[in-house]
């Protein structure tokens, strides 16, 4: 009787565990710990037949299979349970009744057996001290039989479920892909502007303001051109985190492509003081992160944005109206030295479209030849001309003479600089070998021409302006380059030798506008430069201010320490001139001097030999 | 090897000697601490948690009915043990209603002690899943080292803060103390079957409603009325249920106890589960078997003790079901002398009375056990 119910009690709690759970991590650990607890067991293992991914398989699969460990209870402490043995005992055929299913062996007073499921595996059951009986051994074989049916219903179901997630997952993916950036993970222009929309009607209605931020970054493109493009899209996912960090919960940060972000800002306030006041505070947040340098991989980068901001709702505009304004305020914010923000009226749109029409009248300019250059002569103290800086004019049809302040940023941005920057150096080229060709003056020493930081990053820069030289035939020491400060400071080791590769052509180069940047000694010392150009900011009312002084006899002291020539520019007046003179300048440019003219004229001025006026003034 | 360096007895509740008592044990140079105190004293986290907290090194015990000195039951007083060497305690919270993670805050809370020679482990003795914890706790260091425990709490069976711990007094709490050392185990209940067996044929955690098809009060009053003679209209039920509790079977042959506490709609409750489909006896006590299986623990674990180690001057820590207490009533004493005889020469015991008791079978799983005596020798 005791026997029977035993047999009754293991059959009915073991055929129980099994339960119908269609999990087969959860359903075989349930299953374990009741074995353990019913059977007095150390340990149930089981191995099962799974692909590489670890998850278990059934029947024939193109997949490589193995029978590894799926479910330890305890944690396997690395006891051997002779799993490779027992595995290959179980797959022969069957010598008596009841073979294929189970394999036993004694270990050191430790006892295993190892059940077989089917096509699943098997199951190890270790027991300590005492062997299981026979009769419940064969008493596990329609229980386990049962199980292995129970593994095979979940197995197929989970790899159903797998086939479902994975679906609902490509869905997810490719709906995810449709509305955001797949650098940053932002909302791409198809989300913002959907939910632009909905903000505007939401905003008419109930009467609240709010506002579109177009940011642009400040030359992203030298990031990308300089570091590469890998470097590039780490600091646009830097700049996505570090927006999408300010923003509340209710906004939204999107990427619309490039370097151009949008952050919509809603229910700023029940009016636009209100709304632009809130707008102000999240601008000042922008301001403050992008004031510290951003990681992008293995750089450290200070970058800058330009914002333009838009208001909305107003009477009539759309969405795409409201993201059309803010690009125009941006674009104008950097227009007007980035790392600015504007608010959008109406007259930026006339001032887009001017400076639309400016880009394409800059383009035909080059093939119309409406550029002209003009020569600013220079002297020595002595008044003996010594060369001129070669200025570029731009005689438009429409607008007439147009300021080289105006359209030279605008050629830099649209990269027509280079097209503009080699005619400039073909046309001065080609006077320099006139001049040449006519007698030029014992002290004329040469003629300089100004190259921007987009010529000098071009790869074959240093062939093409030799190319240039050789062409025109001119002799290279009377060619002078003049590049600013920011140039140099922003270019590399790459820079250092193209102008070192000019400077063996004979090619002199000066330093323009010197003391408006870094002024830094250690790239005066880096670079092959013959001369510094005093900036005219430093030399106007020379002698009454202290300042300008103190600064200008520095670079004095600077450049004759280094044999550096120095060259003072923006001379207008005799007492700047007479300071200058008394500090030991010994090179002048200036209207003091002589204005800009036209090659003709300035042929003229040279064949001349005409002295400029001098004076012997003592400076305060 | 000794792994006890001072022993201090703090006899009432006064924070102030208390106090004193752990500055005695801290000055002995002790590296850890194992606190025993009785429910009498009325500990409250109030009181301890700045004196627990403020302690340099780990500090671990519980609040018992009774505790064990010199051999002695005691129920007033503290019990300050100090262990020459650091142990690593680790801590689960939140047992009753944690069952869903219950597995996975074991693995993440207790992983440091997987490897440890030997583990103490002490529960809130009224919380829930005390048995999914053990069990849990199993699946972890599996059946290598040596464990011994207890449940601690109240005979009031109210729950409250009752575990010490470096976090202060708590509850609903599972800590389990990972020993730089090897423990031995002895464990033995006693109790007798008097009828049986029966199929549990309806059960739902600790709570057995049927028996072989028919209401578990109804069969049990039958055989326990039948057998003591005394009818449980006429008595408080646990005044008679706790000489016959019921005794689950297991393929070894092995009893493990379950105390029947009370009826509930023709049920029984009883301290741990009783899992349906399992098959049960009612047992019965004989005061003379219970005294000379407590001596057999401790005889048990001093010998595993010897077989393996050949020097020091071993402690012993007892855990002795309340229970056992409540049946043995005057031959109590008779128990602790036997578990001091079966020791030996060893040091005096020490230990306390308590709700459930938790060791390793011989098969290496950990179960919860009642009226049973757990004996560690370290």
């Amino acid at each position: 009787m005791r026997n029977t119910l035993q047999l009754i009690s293991i059959q009915h709690e073991l055929g129980m565990a099994v339960g119908l759970d269609l999990h087969l991590e959860p359903m075989l650990r349930h299953f374990t710990t009741v074995c353990i607890r019913r059977l007095g067991l150390a340990g149930v293992h089981f191995f099962l037949h799974q692909n590489e991914a670890g998850n278990p398989v059934i029947g024939p699969t193109a997949e490589r299979v193995l029978l590894r460990r799926y479910l330890s209870v305890p944690d396997h402490h690395g006891e051997d349970l002779f799993i490779g043995r027992a595995y290959e005992r179980l797959q022969e055929p069957p010598q008596g009744h009841g073979t294929h299913f189970l394999v036993s062996e004694e270990r050191h007073g430790e006892f295993f057996y190892h059940f077989k499921l089917g096509d699943l595996g098997i199951v190890v059951f270790r027991r300590f001290a005492r062997p299981i009986d026979e009769s419940i051994l064969l008493l596990l074989k329609p229980i386990l039989t049962r199980l292995t049916t129970s593994c095979l219903a979940s197995i197929e179901h989970e790899q159903l479920l797998h086939a479902i997630a994975a679906r609902k997952q490509a869905e997810d993916t490719v709906v995810f892909q449709l509305y955001h950036d797949d650098l940053t993970g932002l909302p791409n222009r198809r989300l913002v502007m959907q939910r632009l929309e909905q903000e505007l009607s939401r905003s008419r209605r109930h009467r609240h303001v709010g506002a579109v931020l177009f940011l642009d970054l400040d030359r992203f493109k030298t990031v990308n051109d300089t570091l590469g493009h890998s470097v590039g899209d780490l600091l646009l996912t830097t700049v996505a985190s570090v927006l999408s960090g300010l923003i509340r919960r209710e906004d939204t940060v999107g990427r619309l492509g490039g370097d151009e972000f949008v952050i919509l800002l809603t229910e700023l306030g029940d009016d636009v003081g209100t709304a632009a006041r809130n707008v102000r505070a999240v601008v000042e947040k922008i301001r403050a992160v992008f004031s510290r340098p951003l990681v992008a991989g293995s750089h450290t980068l200070y970058v800058t944005p330009s914002v333009g901001i838009d208001l909305f709702p107003d009477a009539s505009s759309n969405a795409d109206d409201i993201l059309r304004h803010a690009d125009t305020a941006m674009y104008q914010a950097k227009a007007r030295g980035r790392n600015g923000a504007l608010f959008y009226d109406q007259k930026m749109s006339a001032e887009l479209e001017d400076r639309l029409a400016l880009e394409k009248e800059l383009q035909d300019a080059v093939k119309n030849g409406e550029f002209e250059l003009y020569y600013q002569p220079q002297y020595l103290a002595s008044g003996d001309i010594i060369g001129a800086e070669v200025l570029l004019r731009w005689q438009n049809p429409r607008r007439g003479m147009v300021s080289p302040g105006l359209f030279i940023p605008v050629a830099e941005e649209t990269g027509m600089i280079l097209d503009v920057g080699n005619w400039m150096l073909r046309s001065a080229c080609r006077q320099l070998r006139l001049l040449e060709e006519s007698r030029l003056p014992s002290t004329f020493k040469k003629l300089s021409v100004n190259v921007s930081g987009i010529q000098l990053s071009q790869n074959n820069f240093v062939e093409h302006f030799q190319g240039i030289i050789r062409e025109s035939s001119i002799n290279p020491t009377h060619l002078g380059v003049e590049l600013t400060e920011s140039t140099l400071i922003k270019h590399t080791d790459e820079t250092v030798e193209k102008m070192r590769a000019l400077h063996a052509s004979g090619i002199q180069f000066a330093i323009d506008d010197f003391g408006t940047g870094y002024s830094s000694l250690a790239y005066i010392s880096r670079f092959p430069i013959a001369t510094l150009k005093i900036d005219q900011a430093f030399v106007r009312a020379l002698h009454a201010r202290e300042g300008n002084r103190a600064i200008v006899k520095t670079i004095l002291a600077l450049g004759h320490g280094l044999g550096l020539s120095i060259i003072a520019e923006g001379v207008e007046t005799q007492e700047e001139f007479e300071c200058l003179l008394a500090y030991g300048c010994e090179q002048f440019q200036g209207y003091l001097f002589g204005r800009p003219m036209p090659f003709r004229e300035f042929q003229t001025l040279i064949k001349s030999g005409d002295a400029a006026p001098r004076t012997k003034k003592r400076c305060a | 090897m000794d792994t006890t360096i001072c022993l201090q007895l703090c006899p009432d509740h006064s924070i102030e000697r208390l106090q004193r008592c752990v500055d005695t044990v801290v000055q002995s140079g002790a590296r850890s601490l194992l606190m025993l105190a009785c429910d009498a004293d009325q500990w409250s986290p109030g009181a301890v948690n700045g004196l627990l907290k403020a302690l340099p090194f780990p500090v671990f015990g519980g609040i018992f009915p009774s505790i064990i000195h010199e051999g002695r039951r005691l129920d007033h007083g503290t019990l300050l043990v100090g262990l020459t060497e650091p142990v690593d305690l680790t801590m689960v919270n939140n047992l009753s209603t944690g069952e869903a993670t219950l597995d996975a805050e074991v693995r993440r809370q207790c992983a440091s002690v997987a490897k440890a020679p030997g583990l103490i482990t002490l529960v809130d003795g009224l919380a829930k899943n005390i048995e999914r914890f053990v069990e849990s706790l199993y699946s972890l260091i599996g059946p290598g080292p040596d464990i011994v425990g207890c449940g601690a709490g109240s005979l009031d069976f109210i729950q409250k803060p009752c575990l010490f711990t470096n976090d202060g007094l708590v509850k609903d709490a599972g800590v389990v103390i990972g020993l730089p050392f090897t423990l031995y185990r002895g464990v033995q209940h006693g109790w007798e079957i008097l009828d049986g067996p029966y199929l549990v044929t309806g059960s739902h955690g600790n709570v057995l409603e049927t028996l072989n098809y028919q209401p578990a009060f109804d069969l049990y009053r039958e055989r326990v009325e039948a057998s003591s003679g005394l009818r449980f209209e006429e008595h408080d039920f646990f005044s008679i249920a706790k000489t016959y509790p019921f005794g689950i079977e297991r393929l070894d042959g092995d009893l493990l106890v379950r105390d029947p506490i009370r009826v509930e709609q023709r049920g029984l409750v009883c301290v741990g589960e009783v899992p349906e489909n399992a098959m049960v006896y009612v047992l019965e006590g004989q005061a003379s078997r219970l005294v000379e299986s407590a001596g057999t623990a401790a005889s048990d674990a001093r010998a595993s003790y010897t077989t393996r180690e050949s020097t020091g001057r071993p402690s012993a820590l007892v855990f002795d079901c309340i229970s056992r207490v409540l049946f043995l009533d005057t031959d109590f004493d008779r128990e602790l002398d036997a578990i001091q005889r079966g020791l030996g020469a060893y040091r005096d015991a020490f230990g306390a009375l308590t709700l459930g008791e938790i060791t390793n079978t011989r098969n290496g799983p950990i179960n919860l056990l009642n009226k049973s005596t757990v004996i560690g020798v370290f």
